[in-house]
């Protein structure tokens, strides 16, 4: 026992109608139905267990607490299965609205949603993409400007092609808007000379590099830069990764003529 | 036949009155009956210069939230409001604790809300952490040092899938209990 890993034993929720909310959680949720009255000392109660180990044992009682604001429970699901569980829930009309992800502030990698219980109980259901892939914005060959339109120590934010032009002494880069943690979309902080990631705080140096005392992600992607009759022009068809020995290597700007 | 999808549990929201005050009795009691490297005290209660603004320029989540309930024209007036008929659900105090695998993230209630009577030690919603005997028998002195009243142990008999447990409450009167599972 001294090694089992230490996590909820168990979730007690009020319910009003046991048999009832028997049903949501095994027919509809779809957790495994351990059984009836398991639990002799508390109320009328039914008991699930999730994969990982968990007890959610529900009891009946006359009057049930509403959850406060923000209150919920999360259970995490491969996306396959997800994706089952969801569809099921709002078929059967148990889905609730789930504003974080109306309003875009999910990392792509992220799928979540909310649902009531029958007695509005909220739960969130989250599946995390197995594949992490930092997507390429496939906008073509974007020109992004002249040559003299990008001074040095400048970072501009080229909308259309989904990147940040960086230009420093040492040369020009154009990097992926998309953050390597979660795939969120990254925001410049001129003040600060770094990159900024609004969902769960991650911050890169104008080179791309994480800024922690542990970094935990790789650096921010690339995309291949050409100058074209004095024009910058950047092929946002393929997205590339970034090694953290290679942050400092920039595309060197050919010098101006005139 | 039915699909039996992978469900773990993986986190619990909790709401407190005063997000300081949880940390301390999380991170100390839970330190002291599973070892401080089991549990983790994270405070996020707008930290950053970033989400400071953020809650400046939005009016916490709740601006947002009126923007989506407009565009899925639903009315939620009546609800949790600032006042300007919005709702708020703002999530910029809030603070998280971790014991071991479970993710309890700690939301400051943003009203007073009526709390089960102080001699009332056992109740629902209620979360319950794993412990062996000497764990527990640990643990009830660790709540003794620290002034937290409790209930138990309880010994339960079978087909309970617990033996014993122990029934306590955090400050904001969140319904916690130690367990000694059965085939433990």
């Amino acid at each position: 026992m001294a090694d089992r890993p230490i996590h909820f034993y168990k979730l007690m929720l009020e319910v009003s109608d046991l048999e009832r909310s028997e049903k949501y959680y095994r027919a509809d949720l779809g957790l495994e139905f351990i059984g009836r009255d398991l639990w002799p000392g508390d109320p009328s109660n039914a008991t699930f267990r999730t994969t990982d180990g968990a007890y959610v044992e529900l009891v009946e009682v006359a009057e049930v607490k509403p959850d406060g604001a923000g209150v919920h429970r999360n259970f995490m699901l491969p996306e396959e299965d997800y994706w089952v569980v969801y569809k099921r829930l709002k078929e059967r009309g148990w889905e609730r609205p789930n504003y974080r992800t109306e309003m875009g502030v999910r990392s792509a990698t992220e799928v979540t949603c909310s649902v009531y219980d029958p007695d509005h109980h909220r739960l969130q259901l989250t599946a995390w993409r197995n594949e992490y892939v930092i997507p390429a914005a496939e906008r073509g060959k974007v020109v992004a400007g002249r040559i003299e339109d990008f001074p040095v120590g400048t970072v501009t934010h080229v909308r259309e092609g989904g990147f940040f032009l960086v230009r420093s002494a040492n040369g020009m880069l154009a990097l992926n808007q998309v953050c390597t943690h979660l795939q969120c979309t990254l925001a410049y902080q001129p003040q600060h000379y770094q990159f900024f990631c609004y969902c769960h705080n991650r911050r890169f140096q104008r080179n791309g590099e994480q800024v922690a005392i542990r970094p935990d992600v790789q650096p921010l992607n690339r995309y291949a830069i050409a100058f074209v009759d004095g024009q910058v022009v950047v092929d946002t068809d393929t997205s590339l990764a970034c090694a953290p020995e290679d942050v400092d290597r920039m595309v060197p700007v050919p010098q101006l003529v005139g | 036949m039915a699909h039996n999808p992978m469900i773990e549990y993986d986190h619990a929201v909790i709401r407190a009155n005063d997000l300081k005050v949880a940390e301390r009795f999380y991170g100390r009691i839970f330190s002291e009956i599973y070892g401080a490297e089991k549990v983790e005290i994270d405070h996020r209660a707008t930290d950053t210069t970033e989400s400071y603004l953020h809650t400046m320029r939005t009016g916490g989540t709740g601006r947002r939230v009126q923007q989506a309930d407009t565009t899925r024209g639903i009315n939620r007036h009546g609800e949790e409001t600032d006042g300007q008929g919005m709702r708020v659900v703002g999530a910029n105090a809030q603070g998280s604790v971790k014991i071991g695998g479970a993710l309890m993230p700690v939301f400051l209630a943003r009203k007073h809300e009526q709390e089960p009577p102080p001699e009332q030690l056992r109740g629902t919603p209620r979360h319950a952490f794993p412990v062996t005997e000497e764990q527990l028998a640990n643990a009830m002195e660790v709540l003794r040092k620290y002034d937290v009243d409790f209930e138990g142990p309880v010994e339960h008999p079978a087909p309970s899938l617990a033996r014993k447990s122990v029934y306590f409450k955090d400050p904001s009167s969140n319904f916690l209990e130690l367990a000694v599972p059965r085939d433990e």
